[in-house]
């Protein structure tokens, strides 16, 4: 009935149907996608995880969605790079399957991946600003977000204010110190005075009250480089408000609990914040993205976003600042 | 740029030429099974994808049921939550506020009481008067300095429909100042309480703030299958809850709440971010808030690979078993006709008597009777037609053979007149004697089968008489056994062939002219041989004298040709006999005649007819 040529093209349909079946009801062809529960080490700059609160909101939800054990992991002292760099490797050996840093010192960092040190996937949280960050990277412009709040400050000051700068050089952060940059020079450019004061976060606050004191015939306004600066010179003129009558404004960036009820009180007059509950999701995004090979876009850039007390409860920044739980 | 013209016809002719070329070429059997499988494989495809679609709209409304089952479940619960705050609400203003007088009664204990009851879903409890002042607060706080609270949307909504109660979306509670560096997520309930003092009644605002968290709990752990989810939004399309919320509040994400604020209690189907999604639509009592379920399409089970490949294996084992079917019944259809065809082309080949196959349906098996007694038929008209040829061709030759050549007639009278005027009687007698017999054998009553003997007997009386007129210029022997003297001969078969010996051969001789007949068996052959010794023949004549050829004969001969004898024997004996001829010039020249064995009867003549 079937000729030599028909038995065999039976033949080769039997195959094919054979292999469509092993396909549609086995998993010996097609394996249906496991759930892989991905290590995923995030690594601070800090010591504390204060600055992170929302980035970790962030962080836990993209967890949850992506289904990743996330390691949050700080330094024993700030800015400490060598002991980052220690933590970073030690993170790989212990089965980290990427890894989450926002770098202590960002060139040294970023020499290890060069140098293949990092075997792992990295995404880190930078400035944007070396010029050598990889793909895998979450830029915050500081220097960007200094010049929007330097911006801010000249439209608020006197011409005869003297602009201090708050700076930490110490544990200054490449952030930090961007961060002043940016403002430094968009004072500079209008013609104001700017005069950076070395200070310690742990310092103790008389010093602040004297130098205070030592410019109480003219307006000031004070800069802080880092939340932690920003919080100890909002905490000083909250016990002292006789200390601060000559001050302007008190300008920084964070958005710390802290820092936004110093705001909402009116002691803090601006500050620059980014949304950190969408840095810590999209940081943890990115690392599965880029683990599951789905990852091929530049560098994510975060807006910042110079806010004052008013703005506290317009819903959008409502929500930045305050996350849902 | 020119292009040259396109000859589009000339392409659809030829296009049709080789569509044509190809069904021509084309058995019937695959002509039946590919008509048969593209219209099964046609109706098959349809009826496929009717059934997908159907399973498909069957499964999108299974989803969309369970969606509204849950979404019914959810909407039990978030109401449930919502009326017990409610009557929270309810015993807050009827039990406490509404009897209290505020001058001299301390209500603070009667809301820390119902407060400690609710406090797991409860975040603040206020009762503020119509200016915005703060009459009680649990747990105990103040508002914060500068803060005028009548500024609050939600005051004036309040003092503006006093019968409603009014709940807010969630925000962040901004208007206690509670000294602590944390924040609480709250949804607010206000409604317009009348405040008692001393005698005077006032309208106030009973605030009570709903810990976010508590509502969440009830919808943030509801599955929806795979990607699935559940959120809620306002009247006025403001989010409520949902999983992504953060995300999309602060413009990382979106979602279609634009959309979804429009639509109505009930299950819808969109297209949003080029993804196809199942909507479920419940609304909460009181709140007018929309509880949505969002199905994507692509997490159902009929768009998974595997579930697809299901669906082409299943089609693909159809195929299988519709081809083997169409394979089947065509060839059931075409295997007689084959066979059929096998039939006539043996016959068209001439093998008439081949058996012409009868199998298969009723039309197939008549067709084949017809066919085989149309076989049948033309064997017996094309047999007819060769036994009235041969009949013919006998009877031709046999008129041919019978026709004695005018002049013999006349020189033999010639002689015999001679002979008689020379008075040579005797000899006049055995001519005419022999002109009688030859004529009487010439007869033969019409046969034209005689025994040898009556044929060696008109052979001999033609060549007496020959041997008179040609005065004996040659001798002739016949030698012949007694024991073929019975056998079946040719009439006038020896007569042509001794007339060629004699006109030919003898004419010139000066009576040393001689002509031997012999005639003898050879087991089942019976030969006739007749030799002269006269002028003989070059090879050349005597393939003439057996073709086809036409050759000049003479006219002194009984006009008889060697070829009409040969033919003759063949027709009446068959093609293995006939004559063979022997001849060299000068030397002269041997026929010999080949017959089968049979012995003469009368009947014979019939039986060969």
């Amino acid at each position: 009935m079937i000729g030599k040529r028909g038995k065999l093209l039976v033949l080769l349909y039997m195959i094919f149907l054979t292999v469509l079946f092993l396909m549609c009801s086995t998993d010996l062809i097609i394996r249906e996608p496991e759930k892989e529960i991905y290590q995923v080490a995030v690594i601070i700059e800090d010591a504390r995880d204060d600055n992170y609160s929302n980035f970790r909101k962030g962080m836990d939800q993209a967890a949850v969605e992506f289904n990743a054990d996330v390691r949050f992991i700080t330094l024993y002292e700030k800015q400490d790079a060598d002991h980052q760099m220690e933590l970073i490797s030690r993170e790989q050996q212990d089965g980290a399957d990427a890894l989450i840093v926002a770098p202590a010192n960002e060139k040294q960092v970023v020499r290890a991946i060069a140098e293949k040190q990092v075997t792992v996937p990295i995404i880190l949280l930078g400035s944007g600003l070396t010029g050598q960050e990889p793909s895998e990277t979450i830029v915050v412009d500081s220097e960007k977000m200094g010049e929007q709040i330097g911006e801010q400050m000249i439209h608020d000051m006197e011409e005869d204010s003297l602009v201090l700068m708050l700076s930490d050089k110490k544990t200054q952060s490449l952030t930090s110190r961007f961060f002043l940059q940016g403002a430094a020079k968009v004072l500079g450019n209008s013609g104001h005075t700017c005069q950076i004061v070395t200070t310690d976060s742990e310092q103790d606050q008389e010093l602040f009250l004297n130098l205070l004191a030592d410019m109480a015939d003219r307006p000031v306004l004070i800069l802080a480089e880092s939340p932690e600066l920003l919080t100890k010179a909002a905490g000083v003129l909250a016990d002292n408000p006789s200390a601060g009558q000559h001050i302007q404004g008190l300008y920084g960036r964070g958005g710390t609990m802290q820092i936004l009820n110093y705001l909402d009180r009116g002691i803090i007059t601006g500050v620059c914040v980014t949304d950190e509950f969408g840095i810590g999701y999209f940081s943890v995004r990115m690392a599965i993205q880029v683990l599951e090979g789905l990852r091929n876009q530049p560098p994510m850039i975060m807006e910042s976003y110079y806010i004052e007390k008013e703005d506290l409860r317009e819903p959008a920044y409502e929500k930045m600042l305050f996350p849902i739980e | 740029m020119e292009y040259p013209p396109q000859n589009t016809g000339g392409c659809r002719a030829m296009a049709k030429e080789i569509q044509t070329d190809f069904w021509k070429k084309t058995s019937i059997r695959y002509t039946i099974f590919i008509y048969f499988t593209v219209s099964a494989l046609a109706a098959m495809l349809l009826s496929g994808i009717a059934l997908y679609a159907q399973m498909s709209r069957q499964l999108t409304a299974v989803v969309q049921e369970e969606s509204q089952a849950v979404l019914e479940q959810v909407k039990r619960s978030v109401d449930s939550y919502l009326r017990t705050i409610m009557k929270l609400s309810d015993s807050l203003y009827y039990g406490v506020i509404k009897n209290a007088d505020l001058s001299e009664e301390n209500i603070n204990s009667q809301i820390t009481l119902l407060y400690n009851n609710n406090k797991d879903s409860i975040s603040n409890i206020a009762l503020l008067s119509k200016d915005g002042q703060l009459l009680e607060a649990v747990p105990a706080a103040r508002l914060k300095t500068g803060l005028d609270v009548t500024e609050e949307e939600w005051f004036g909504n309040t003092l503006e429909r006093t019968d409603n109660l009014h709940f807010t979306t969630p925000h962040v509670q901004f208007i206690f100042d509670n000294n602590e560096n944390q924040y609480r997520w709250v949804i607010t309930l206000t409604r317009a309480v009348e405040i008692t003092h001393g005698t005077s009644t006032d309208q106030g605002i009973l605030l009570i703030d709903i810990r976010y968290n508590s509502l969440q709990q009830i919808l943030e752990n509801i599955s929806l299958g795979n990607q699935g989810y559940l959120y809620m939004i306002s009247n006025s399309g403001e989010l409520i809850y949902h999983p992504r919320m953060q995300l999309i509040e602060t413009g990382q994400m979106t979602d279609n709440i634009t959309a979804a604020a429009k639509y109505r209690d009930g299950s819808y189907r969109e297209e949003y971010d080029r993804e196809m999604r199942n909507i479920s639509v419940k609304s909460i009592g009181y709140t007018g808030w929309k509880l949505l379920s969002v199905t994507p399409e692509k997490g159902l089970p009929l768009s998974n690979l595997k579930m697809r490949l299901f669906v082409v294996f299943v089609a693909a084992c159809f195929l299988l078993v519709l081809v083997l079917i169409n394979a089947f019944i065509s060839s059931r259809i075409t295997n007689p006709i084959q066979e059929l065809e096998k039939s006539v082309n043996a016959i068209e080949e001439g093998e008439l008597d081949t058996e012409v196959y009868t199998g298969g349906s009723y039309e197939i098996r008549h067709l084949g009777r017809s066919i085989g007694d149309m076989a049948k038929r033309i064997k017996t008209l094309m047999q007819d037609i060769v036994k009235e040829h041969e009949s013919k061709r006998k009877s031709e030759f046999d008129t041919l053979q019978s026709q004695i050549n005018p002049h013999f007639l006349y020189n033999t009278l010639d002689i015999i007149v001679w002979m008689i005027e020379n008075e040579q009687k005797q000899e006049a007698v055995k001519v005419v004697t022999a002109l009688a017999r030859f004529f009487r054998i010439s007869l033969s009553k019409g046969r034209s089968i005689i025994p040898v003997r009556d044929e060696l007997e008109h052979m001999r009386n033609y060549l007496m008489i020959q041997q008179m007129r040609f005065k004996n210029k040659f001798v002739y022997v016949i030698e012949a056994q007694e024991e073929v003297m019975g056998l079946a001969s040719l009439k006038l078969m020896l007569q042509p062939l001794v007339e060629n010996a004699v006109y030919h051969g003898m004419e010139f001789m000066d009576g040393d002219g001689e002509i031997r007949v012999k005639v003898c068996l050879d087991k089942d052959d019976l030969w006739f041989e007749i030799s002269d010794n006269g002028l003989g023949m070059t090879e050349e004549q005597v393939e003439n004298l057996l073709s086809d050829k036409p050759h000049v004969s003479s006219q002194r001969g009984s006009g008889i040709g060697i070829k009409n004898v040969n033919e003759r024997i063949k027709l009446y004996f068959g093609e293995n006999y006939g004559l063979m001829i022997q001849s060299e010039p000068d030397e002269g020249t041997t026929i010999r005649i080949h017959l089968p064995v049979q012995v003469y009867t009368e009947d014979m003549e019939r039986g060969k007819a």
